[in-house]
C-alpha cells in the first residue's frame, strides 16, 4: 500500500485558497522527514476539473475529486461525509488541512469521526528520537509546543495559514486526477448559507493584526491619507501619537499611548513618531515595530525592530506602492 | 427548551512567564481563570432562556479547582451545573474530553443548543467545539458573532459567522452546536445574591464509569514546550529609500507576517 | 488562622476585580476631572449587591461577611478613590447602623431600598464646629408631638449632593452633652432639608462632598434611630464599621499606585536600562508591597473579628491609622519613581496621591485613631 500525505484544497470563489497551497510545503517537509510515496490531494467542488492543472504544477501528485454542487458553501457535515468516505478508501498516513476558519473545523470534526488525534495550527515539524514532531504555537502565541501522535493511525493536522511558503510552480506538470464516486447531498446536513458579505467594515485598534501610525512627522493632516492607504493595502488600522491628536490632526479613538489604546499588533508601523514614552507605553509589546523617523537620535529607534533614518513622507508613498506589488504575487 | 454550555477553567495565559517554560510546562502556583470566551457562552444561555423559557445547564470537565467557574456560572444565574471528573482523564487530549462531554450531554436528555466558546486559551485548539458536534452527530456553526433567530418551535436557528474576510448568515436546524466569538453579547456580572447562594450549591460530578467510557486511549501528546525565540535586537536599516525600503520588505516577509 | 481566602471570598474577589477594571478604570480619571458624580456607575454597583454587601437578605442585601466587602472595597478603590468612598459610605456608614440599631418598620422601610441600591445614603455627623469632637454637635432636635423639628447644619458629607436619605445626628439635649446625641432618618425632599455649599477638594473630586442644610425640618417621630441619647454611641459604633471600609479603600489607592509604579519602572529606562534595575527603585517597591501587603492583613483581621461577632474597635482603629498612613507612604513614593511624569495629570498616580491623603482624616483622624487604640489598650 502507497504511502500517501492528503492535502485538503479549500476552494473559495472559484479559486484554490492560497492557503491550500501553502499546505504542500509542510506535506513536502514531512515527506522529506518521514518518507511518503506521494504528496495527494483531495478536491471538494462544484467542478474540480477547473483546479487541476494548477494543483498539478504547484506539485501535487495525485487529485483525488469529487463532484457535487453541494461544495459550493462550506458545511461541515458535508464537507466531513465526504472526506471520512474518502479516508477510508485511500487510508493516507497524513492529512494535512488548512487551518483557516472552516478548515480548524473540519479537521477535529474529521478527526472525532475517525476516532484519530488531530494537532491544530501547525507552524513547523521536525524530526527528533525516530518521531515527527509538529510545531504549534500555544498560549496565545506565548509559548512553542512540540506534540507527537502517539499510534499509526491517520494523523491529522491543521496548517497555520502563511506559515509556509506556496511551493514553486512548474508550469505544464501533470499527475493522476482521479474522481471519485462520493455521494453527498443537501439532505446531509441541515446547514444553509443564507447570505456571504465580504469584509468592509473597519478594524479596531485592539483587533487589528498591522497598525500603521503617525506623529508630527507626517507635517499636516492631509498626509495622513497616505497611512490610510497603507493600512488598506495591508488590511490594518491607523493610529496616531497623542501631539497629533491634540492638534485635532485625526480623532481621539487613534491615539496610541499611555491615554490612549495599548495595541498589541503583529507589524507597529510608527511614522514620523519620536517614541516619548508615553506613547512607547501603548505599543512596545508589538511583535515588530517599523520606525521612520527623519531623526537618527528619536527614542523610537531604541525599541524598534527595524529602524529608518528617512522622511515618512518620501518612505511611505513608496514603501505603500511596493509592498501592495509584493502581496499580490 | 435546554441550553447547555461547555465551560473550561485555565491557567492565566497573562501569569504565564515564557522564560520560565519548557521544556516541561511549569503549571505549579500559576493563578486560574474562567476561559475568557466563556463567559460569553454562559450569557448567551442566559439571554435565549430569558427570550424563549427553558433551562441553562452548565458542563465543565476539569480538576477539583473547576468547581469554581462552574460557581460562577451559577452565580450568573444558570438552573443547574455538572463536573466531569476523574483522575483517569488526566493528561487526555481533546478526543478524549469532548467524548466526555458528548456523553455527559446525552446522559442528562440531550440539549436544543449547545453553546461552547471559540477556543480555549492554553490550548487554543479550537477542537472542543467541532469533536463534541461530532460525537452527537449534529450541525456545527462556529465563529457566532451574532444568533440572529432561534425558534423552538420550527427548531431553527440562524446565526451570523465571523470568518476571515467577511460575515455569512447560516440557518440549521436544532439541535445544533454554536461556538462563540468575544463580544457576542455584554455578560452579566454575577450579582452578590447569587454569588454567595451558589458557593453552597451541591455540584454532581461525573466520573468516567458514569459516563459509560471505557479504557482511555490517548492519540497525541506534548513533547516539549519552549518560548518562542527571543525578539531580535533592533537593528538600523541603511541606505537609500529604494535600498531600505526593499531590505524592510524582505525581512517582514521572512517573517511570514503576511 | 487561615491567610488564604475561601471559595466565596475568592469568588467576590473576582467579580469585584473584573468590574472594576471593565466599568470603573475607565471613567476614573475623568470623574476626577469633572468631579461629577458617577450615577450611572452606582446604578450598575446597586443593581450586583455591592452598596449593601454585608447586610441581611431579607432587607435586600447581598449577606457576605465584612471580608467580602473589604475585598469588594479595595478592589474598587483601586481604580477609583470617590467610587469606593461613595460604595463605603453608603454600606458601613448608613446600612450597618440601620441593621444594627433599626426597628423593623424602619429597616422594611429605609434600609432595604439603600441595601439593593435603589437608594443612596448619606451619613451627616460631622458640623463646622464638630470634627474630631463629634459630642460637640449644634444641630438640634427638639419634639413637637409626634414630630421633631431638625435645625442646624453639617458639612463634609459625603454623598451628600446624591443622597436620597440621611443619618443626621442632633442634639435632643445640649445639657447631657454627647448623652444628649440622637440619631434620626431623614428623607431628600423634605421640606427645610436641603444642600448647600459643595466642596471642591484635593481629591476624591466625585463623591459628592457637601453640606446639610436642616432650617425647622419636621420628621416623624418614628425616624428617630433607637432612643434619645444613643445618638453618640450608634455614631461610634457606626465609625467602627466604618473604618475598615476606609482602610479597605486605603490598602486600594496605594495597591493602585503600587502597580502603576512597577510598570512603569519596568518600561522607564535611563542610564542605559529600566530603573528597576537600580536597586534604590528595588527598595522602594520592595517597602511599598510590603507595606502593603501588612495594611491589607491588619484589615482583614479587624473584618474577620467583627464577622466573628467578637470586639473590634483597636483593631479597626489599628487598620485605619495604618493603612491610611501606608496610602499616603506608598502614593507618595509612586510620584517619585514616576519622576517628572508622576506629576502630571497624564499619569495616574498624582490622583492617587490626591485621594490618599483623606483616608487620614475622614471618619476619625489618625490621632482620633491612636486615641482610640490607647484607651483600649491602657483599660
Amino acid at each position: 500500500m502507497a504511502k500517501e500525505i492528503l492535502c485538503f484544497i479549500e476552494i473559495d470563489e472559484n479559486q484554490i485558497k492560497k492557503s491550500s497551497l501553502e499546505i504542500f510545503s509542510l506535506a513536502r517537509k514531512v515527506k522529506e522527514l518521514d518518507g511518503a510515496d506521494a504528496i495527494s490531494c483531495a478536491l471538494f467542488a462544484e467542478e474540480p476539473e477547473r483546479y487541476k492543472d494548477e494543483l498539478f504544477s504547484y506539485g501535487y501528485d495525485k487529485i483525488y475529486a469529487v463532484r457535487s454542487a453541494s461544495f459550493k458553501n462550506y458545511r461541515t457535515q458535508i464537507f466531513s461525509k465526504a472526506l471520512v468516505e474518502l479516508l477510508k478508501n485511500i487510508n493516507p498516513a497524513y492529512l494535512l488541512i488548512p487551518g483557516t476558519g472552516n478548515g480548524r473545523d473540519l479537521a477535529p470534526y474529521v478527526g472525532a469521526k475517525l476516532k484519530t488525534g488531530v494537532i491544530a495550527d501547525v507552524i513547523d515539524v521536525e524530526k527528533a528520537d525516530g518521531t515527527l514532531q509538529f510545531v504549534r504555537p500555544c498560549y496565545a502565541g506565548n509559548l512553542l509546543y512540540w506534540g507527537k501522535f502517539l499510534s499509526e493511525a491517520l494523523k491529522i493536522v491543521s496548517v497555520r495559514p502563511k506559515a509556509f511558503p506556496v511551493p514553486e510552480k512548474t508550469e505544464g506538470r501533470q499527475g493522476e486526477f482521479t474522481m471519485l464516486n462520493i455521494e453527498v447531498k443537501e439532505e446531509d446536513t441541515s446547514v444553509r448559507v443564507l447570505e456571504v458579505l465580504k469584509e468592509t467594515g473597519k478594524i479596531s485598534l485592539q483587533d487589528a493584526d498591522f497598525i500603521i501610525s503617525g506623529g508630527r512627522g507626517m507635517g499636516n493632516p492631509e498626509n495622513f491619507k497616505l497611512l490610510h492607504d497603507l493600512a488598506g493595502a495591508l488590511g490594518g488600522a491607523v493610529g496616531a501619537s497623542r501631539a497629533v491628536v491634540d492638534a485635532g490632526w485625526i480623532s481621539y479613538d487613534h491615539q496610541v499611548g499611555q491615554t490612549g489604546k495599548t495595541v498589541k499588533p503583529k507589524i507597529y508601523f510608527a511614522f514620523g513618531i519620536s517614541g516619548a514614552i508615553q506613547h512607547l507605553a501603548g505599543m512596545r509589546t508589538s511583535d515588530i515595530i517599523v520606525a521612520v523617523n527623519k531623526d537618527p537620535e528619536a527614542p523610537i529607534f531604541k525599541v524598534s525592530t527595524y529602524g529608518i533614518v528617512d522622511d515618512a513622507l518620501t518612505f511611505l508613498p513608496k514603501f505603500t506602492e511596493e509592498i501592495k506589488k509584493r502581496l499580490v504575487k | 427548551m435546554r441550553f447547555v454550555g461547555l465551560i473550561k477553567q485555565i491557567y492565566d495565559p497573562a501569569e504565564i512567564k515564557p522564560s520560565t517554560q519548557g521544556p516541561d510546562l511549569k503549571l505549579d502556583g500559576v493563578p486560574k481563570i474562567l476561559n475568557p470566551f466563556d463567559e460569553f457562552v454562559i450569557e448567551e444561555c442566559l439571554q435565549w432562556k430569558e427570550k424563549l423559557g427553558g433551562e441553562v445547564v452548565i458542563i465543565t470537565m476539569g480538576d477539583d479547582n473547576a468547581q469554581e467557574v462552574l460557581r460562577t456560572a451559577l452565580a450568573m444565574g444558570v438552573d443547574q451545573v455538572y463536573h466531569i471528573m476523574d483522575l483517569a482523564f488526566k493528561g487526555c487530549d481533546t478526543l478524549v474530553t469532548a467524548e466526555a462531554l458528548a456523553r455527559a450531554i446525552e446522559k442528562i436528555g440531550g440539549a436544543d443548543l449547545i453553546v461552547a466558546g471559540k477556543l480555549a486559551l492554553g490550548g487554543d485548539t479550537a477542537h472542543i467545539g467541532p469533536q463534541v458536534a461530532a460525537f452527537l452527530d449534529i450541525p456545527l456553526i462556529s465563529y457566532v458573532s451574532k444568533v440572529k433567530e432561534l425558534s423552538d418551535s420550527d427548531k431553527k436557528i440562524v446565526a451570523e459567522r465571523l470568518l476571515e474576510g467577511g460575515k455569512e448568515i447560516v440557518s440549521a436546524s436544532l439541535p445544533c452546536l454554536i461556538t462563540v466569538v468575544k463580544d457576542i453579547n455584554k455578560p452579566r456580572y454575577p450579582s452578590l445574591i447569587g454569588l454567595r447562594k451558589a458557593a453552597k450549591v451541591p455540584i454532581p460530578v461525573f466520573s468516567k464509569a458514569d459516563l459509560g467510557m471505557g479504557d482511555i486511549v490517548i492519540n497525541e501528546a506534548m513533547v516539549k514546550v519552549s518560548p518562542p525565540p527571543p525578539r531580535q535586537a533592533g537593528e538600523i536599516l541603511t541606505g537609500s529609500t529604494e535600498e531600505t525600503i526593499s531590505k524592510l520588505i524582505e525581512n517582514l516577509f521572512s517573517q511570514k507576517v503576511f | 488562622m487561615d491567610f488564604l481566602l475561601n471559595e466565596e471570598e475568592r469568588m467576590m474577589q473576582e467579580m469585584a476585580k473584573n468590574f472594576a477594571e471593565k466599568e470603573v478604570k475607565p471613567v476614573a480619571a475623568k470623574l476626577d476631572e469633572t468631579g461629577e458624580f458617577p450615577v450611572e456607575l452606582v446604578k450598575k454597583m446597586g443593581e450586583l449587591g455591592l452598596m449593601g454587601v454585608n447586610i441581611p437578605e431579607e432587607y435586600g442585601g447581598a449577606a457576605l461577611s465584612y471580608v467580602c466587602y473589604a475585598i469588594a472595597i479595595e478592589e474598587i478603590a483601586r481604580y477609583c478613590g470617590s467610587t469606593s468612598v461613595i460604595m463605603s459610605v453608603n454600606n458601613s456608614l448608613v446600612c450597618a447602623p440601620l441593621v444594627k440599631f433599626g426597628t423593623e418598620d424602619q429597616k422594611r422601610e429605609f434600609l432595604t431600598p439603600l441595601a439593593s441600591g435603589k437608594k443612596l445614603g448619606c451619613f451627616g455627623l460631622t458640623e463646622p464646629n464638630a470634627g474630631s469632637d463629634a459630642g460637640g454637635i449644634q444641630t438640634t432636635a427638639v419634639k413637637d408631638g409626634d414630630q421633631y423639628i431638625l435645625n442646624g447644619s453639617k458639612i463634609f458629607i459625603t454623598n451628600a449632593t446624591h443622597a436620597d436619605t440621611a443619618l443626621i445626628f442632633a442634639s435632643t439635649d445640649r445639657s447631657l452633652k454627647h448623652k444628649g446625641i440622637s440619631c434620626f432618618i431623614v428623607e431628600k425632599g423634605t421640606p427645610g432639608f436641603s444642600v448647600g455649599k459643595v466642596e471642591h477638594k484635593l481629591g476624591i473630586n466625585a463623591s459628592g462632598t457637601a453640606e446639610l442644610v436642616l432650617q425647622d425640618v419636621r420628621i416623624p417621630a418614628s425616624n428617630l434611630l433607637g432612643k434619645e441619647g444613643e445618638g453618640f454611641k450608634i455614631a461610634m459604633y457606626t465609625l467602627d464599621c466604618g473604618r475598615i471600609g476606609i482602610a479597605a479603600q486605603a490598602v486600594g489607592i496605594a495597591r493602585g499606585a503600587y502597580e502603576e509604579a512597577l510598570k512603569f519602572a519596568k518600561e522607564r529606562v535611563q542610564f542605559g536600562k529600566a530603573i528597576a534595575e537600580f536597586q534604590a527603585i528595588q527598595w522602594m517597591l520592595a517597602d511599598m508591597a510590603t507595606e502593603i501587603d501588612a495594611a491589607r492583613l491588619l484589615t482583614r483581621r479587624a473584618a474577620f473579628l467583627k464577622d466573628a461577632g467578637q470586639p473590634f474597635t483597636k483593631e479597626s482603629a489599628m487598620s485605619k491609622v495604618y493603612s491610611s498612613e501606608v496610602a499616603m507612604r506608598v502614593t507618595t513614593k509612586a510620584i517619585q519613581i514616576h519622576g517628572g511624569y508622576g506629576y502630571s495629570k497624564e499619569y495616574p498616580v498624582e490622583r492617587f496621591f490626591r485621594d490618599a491623603k483623606i483616608t487620614e482624616i475622614y471618619e476619625g483622624t489618625s490621632e482620633i485613631q491612636r486615641l482610640v487604640i490607647a484607651s483600649n489598650i491602657l483599660r
